[in-house]
């Protein structure tokens, strides 16, 4: 039977053992007292509850009209802030694969989807992460030509190598890009919805 | 013993917190853009070169300049855009003014295909070259490819001959795009 001050130190080694980083072990002592020392060992496995996702404030959202999409030079940054206390990794879909018109009919030699780049800037506790794809490389049918396509997981989407918690200046870029040669745009008007995902990296 | 149990229950507690908690993971973005509607030579010129206008008789031979073609090249993006023609005569560049019996002015009427490949989406026409006004303009739809331009009906002041030097005349094609 133990006494009551060796039960209160019990409870005081596992509260300790519950603020410890993750995967810590922590071994219990137990004392009778009558100083012959009886040892048993509870393997306490502790995590520290992490957080990733988006600060509510700054999702990356909104709407962006590029006016004449087939005109060069137009981009346009939609900023977003990270909340994640750990590795994560942030990735794209892309609705349409492009900017996409309903116009019916077309001619031969005109297109309704015209391509244009997507950007990822992520400012993250040790540096910045970045790359940049082909909005139909971001269609959900393509295949693995752009690394931050899909729904993040931890094995999906851009590789986020530090934690990026409240920081600044991370963006999703969306950018011109030259149609094929031999094609022509038809008239009319053009959409595309990206769809943003940030997971725990583990 | 029943104070080990409690903290065995404690620590059972901890394994069981979760290693993340989301906040809002997913955000969306809608980019929309314009296609204008418009209207484009890719090219915007061609020569047709008559060598002789008149017969051995001095008069003009109307088979030199009727059947003459040139293709232009363009694009219109959106259907019920308009093609328009206006002809300019052939004038003698070296005359100003031609003597009793002789012309120094050759009349024609030019009309103007366009194609989108090879169907036929548009034509337009100038029956008179001498009144500095485009034809009744014609629609095109949606088309990308050749514009072919014909001349036809040469024609003189009648029973003249032609004054000897350089004529030079003109055929404007003009592609408007729809609203």
């Amino acid at each position: 039977m133990l006494g009551k001050r060796a039960g209160a130190a019990a409870l005081a080694l596992l509260s300790t053992a519950i603020a410890v980083p993750a995967c810590a072990q922590q071994t219990i002592l137990a004392y009778y007292d009558n100083a012959q020392k009886a040892e048993f060992k509870v393997a306490v496995v502790a995590t520290v509850g992490g957080r990733c996702g988006f600060a509510a404030a700054a999702l990356p959202s909104g709407s962006w009209d590029a006016g004449d999409i087939d005109v060069p030079g137009w981009a346009h940054q939609f900023g977003f802030t990270l909340e994640c206390t750990g590795l994560s990794r942030v990735a794209v879909t892309s609705a349409n694969g492009g900017l996409k018109s309903a116009v019916t009919p077309v001619s031969s030699g005109f297109a309704t989807l015209a391509p244009y780049t997507v950007g990822l800037s992520v400012v993250h506790n040790t540096g910045t992460a970045t790359a940049q794809c082909a909005a139909a490389d971001l269609l959900a049918s393509a295949g693995t030509a752009c690394g931050f396509k899909g729904t993040a997981a931890p094995g999906t989407g851009l590789a986020i190598p530090s934690p990026s918690y409240d920081l600044a200046s991370s963006y999703l870029e969306v950018r011109y890009a030259a149609p094929p040669s031999g094609s022509q745009l038809a008239a009319g008007q053009y959409t595309d919805t990206l769809t943003v995902t940030v997971s725990p990296a583990t | 013993m029943k104070k080990f149990a409690i903290a065995a229950a404690l620590g059972a507690l901890t394994v069981s917190m979760p290693a993340f908690a989301a906040g809002e993971v997913t955000g969306n973005v809608t980019v929309n853009g314009t296609v204008a509607s418009k209207c484009q030579f890719t090219t915007n010129s061609a020569t047709i070169t008559i060598p002789e206008l008149a017969g051995t008789d001095g008069k003009l031979l109307a088979s030199t300049v009727n059947g003459q073609t040139a293709t232009l090249v363009g694009w219109c993006n959106k259907s019920a855009s308009t093609i328009a023609v206006n002809a300019t005569s052939l004038s003698n560049t070296s005359v100003a003014t031609a003597a009793a019996g002789f012309a120094r002015v050759v009349d024609f009427a030019a009309t103007a295909k366009a194609y989108n490949g090879t169907a036929l989406v548009g034509t337009a026409s100038d029956a008179n070259s001498a009144d500095a006004t485009a034809g009744a303009a014609g629609n095109v739809t949606m088309f990308r490819g050749d514009i072919t331009v014909e001349l036809s009906a040469a024609a003189t002041a009648a029973d003249t001959l032609l004054t000897a030097g350089s004529y030079q005349g003109n055929v404007a094609v003009t592609l408007t795009p729809a609203a």
